[in-house]
């Protein structure tokens, strides 16, 4: 049996707003991002006391440039290189430093730049096995990376594009209420199927938009924040794995599905307990993978699950609230941390015009690092209103 | 003046580069545990089985079942963003590994297919996969895969002397 995350809160949404292309570096976007925390909570960050950041751009510094860049002293402190799950690692790192004392107040960030070149530069040296097995032959990247999966995904459950549209439309219709959404019109099922094959069956809508910006949030003790007087979310659940499922001929299922049951069991609750869900959408597929490896459908039945769902905010089954990834932008490893601050300002009230009602309990997953044929990282928090 | 020809993606680990004498000569040969037998791909320092050290580039069955592919039209490399899209396979290779492999025009959807190892334009490694039928079926019969090539005359040249352009 694990050990809980008692006493751990998570506090203070913060988003930079993106834009598609930026000429600052991404210690400008963390710096914002760090600025915009102490704002919201009130702790100046020479009294933040642990630093957690995830960035594809930082080079040649890291976390530990940061605290002299930023000016913080800090007992606590990371750089997670983990892309889409990030957030989730960073937090659950965050939370057992904190709730071991080591740390006080714990700035999660992750942030990334985006110039016109950068995307590029960042695949061809992406990892090892990339740069040796899969760049040269076609240098498709993520999107081709991707195609692979979804095809297989769909002649093995027979998963359509119009399946994938209801994901990606419903998400559009999401952003709309978003004034961070870079994606400002309706998406049609017209406009979807219509768009331009990028590596077949994956079409432009199916991909992000790779942009600039940067998300935060804080961790710590749940009496520092009621002494600052702030709203939190309790962390009530918490799961990572990478490389799960080596064995698995071409990935059906993320490392969720090996400790999924540890994550209800530390919740107290099972997929109907369930008020919001954030999921990791780079792209389609690994959403409806997700709807299955936790339990929110049987595997296989994603298909079915998405013709069944309404996805929208005042649907019966809310999903990326905020357009998600797809709608809003792909700000770098800032991806990863999308869904969790749009958990937390859900749970804490924080979300406006996208306030699901009632929602208490929200999921948000990450996934990421295709490093060969697969994704190898996945995460997954359940947060809960106080 | 004339400008150099542009080549594929160069930056290589230094061990795949125990995959350029097979490819010149034209085997199909990849890494494999002295220790526990089992090939090894992509390159590796170490076998994930057994993390024994003692690997040698040896003579592989090139069979493999294609078990998903796609076509890439966008590509922001310089190199292949100037020539036609490329087919890309996932092959699950006889010999125990998995391979993306650029596909050869006449490969089917899914099935069997012959893995092969040649050279890029660089002189690189590159893995590439045939249909079974017609058997006789080779890269100059795919424009796309003799584009992407280095030609056996040409590959025989660069194994006797890597440097030479
Ligand atoms: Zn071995």
């Amino acid at each position: 049996m694990r050990h809980g995350y008692d006493g751990v809160v998570v506090t203070t949404p913060v988003t930079v707003p993106y834009q598609r292309f930026s000429p600052h570096a991404a210690h400008w976007w963390a710096g914002a991002a760090l600025r915009g925390l102490a704002e919201a909570s009130g702790i100046a960050h020479t009294d933040m006391d642990g630093l957690s950041v995830a960035s594809f751009g930082l080079a040649p510094d890291s976390g530990i440039s940061l605290t002299q860049h930023f000016g913080m002293s800090v007992r606590h402190l990371d750089t997670v290189p983990l892309g889409g799950a990030s957030a989730v690692v960073s937090l659950r790192r965050a939370a057992r430093a904190v709730q071991a004392g080591d740390a006080d107040v714990v700035a999660c960030i992750g942030a990334d730049t985006n110039t016109p070149d950068s995307f590029r530069q960042a695949l061809a040296s992406f990892s090892r096995f990339a740069q040796d097995a899969v760049y040269p032959m076609g240098a498709g990247g993520a999107n081709a990376s991707f195609a692979l999966l979804t095809r297989h995904y769909m002649r093995a459950f027979g998963a359509t594009r119009e399946d994938f549209a209801r994901i990606c439309i419903a998400q559009r219709d999401n952003a709309l209420k978003n004034p961070d959404a870079l994606m400002k019109t309706p998406l049609t099922l017209e406009q979807y199927m219509a768009a331009r094959p990028v590596a077949d069956p994956v079409h432009l809508f199916d991909c992000v938009m790779p942009c600039a910006g940067a998300e935060a949030f804080l961790v710590m003790r749940e009496e520092t924040a009621r002494a600052q007087g702030i709203p939190f979310a309790r962390l009530t659940a918490a799961i990572e794995g990478h490389n799960q499922f080596p064995g698995d001929p071409v990935q059906v299922r993320g490392g969720w599905a090996r400790d999924v049951d540890v994550l209800y069991g530390m919740a107290g609750c099972g997929p109907e307990g369930i008020d919001v869900l954030q999921t990791y959408d780079d792209y389609p597929v690994i959403v409806m993978m997700q709807f299955e490896d936790l339990g929110f459908c049987a595997k296989g039945e994603g298909p079915a699950f998405v013709r069944s769902r309404d996805l929208r905010i005042e649907g019966d089954f809310p999903h990326n609230t905020s357009g998600g990834q797809l709608s809003v932008g792909q700000a770098g490893a800032a991806g990863g941390h999308l869904g969790l601050v749009e958990a937390l300002r859900q749970v804490t009230g924080q979300a406006g015009a996208r306030q699901v009602a009632k929602a208490r309990r929200a999921m948000a997953l990450g996934f990421g690092m295709i490093n060969y044929d697969r994704g190898l990282a996945s995460g997954a928090v359940i947060l809960e209103a106080a | 003046m004339t400008m150099p020809p542009m080549l594929p993606p160069q930056p290589r680990s230094a061990a795949t580069l125990a995959l350029v004498a097979p490819a010149a000569a034209g085997r199909f040969a990849l890494q494999c545990c002295k220790a526990c037998g089992n090939f090894i791909y992509p390159v590796r320092n170490i076998c994930p089985t057994c993390l024994s050290q003692d690997i040698a580039v040896t003579d592989a069955p090139a069979g493999g079942l294609l078990l998903s592919e796609t076509t890439i039209r966008i590509t922001g490399d310089p190199f292949f963003r100037e020539r036609p899209p490329v087919r890309q396979g996932l092959v699950r290779a006889d010999c125990g590994v998995t391979i993306i492999a650029i596909l050869h025009r006449d490969c089917p959807p899914e099935g069997r297919v012959r893995l092969s190892l040649r050279l890029d334009r660089g002189g690189k490694p590159l893995l590439l996969a045939f249909p079974l039928h017609p058997e006789s079926s080779e890269v100059a019969d795919d424009p796309s895969l003799r584009d992407l090539t280095m030609d056996p005359a040409a590959a025989a040249a660069h194994l006797a002397d890597p440097d030479r352009p």
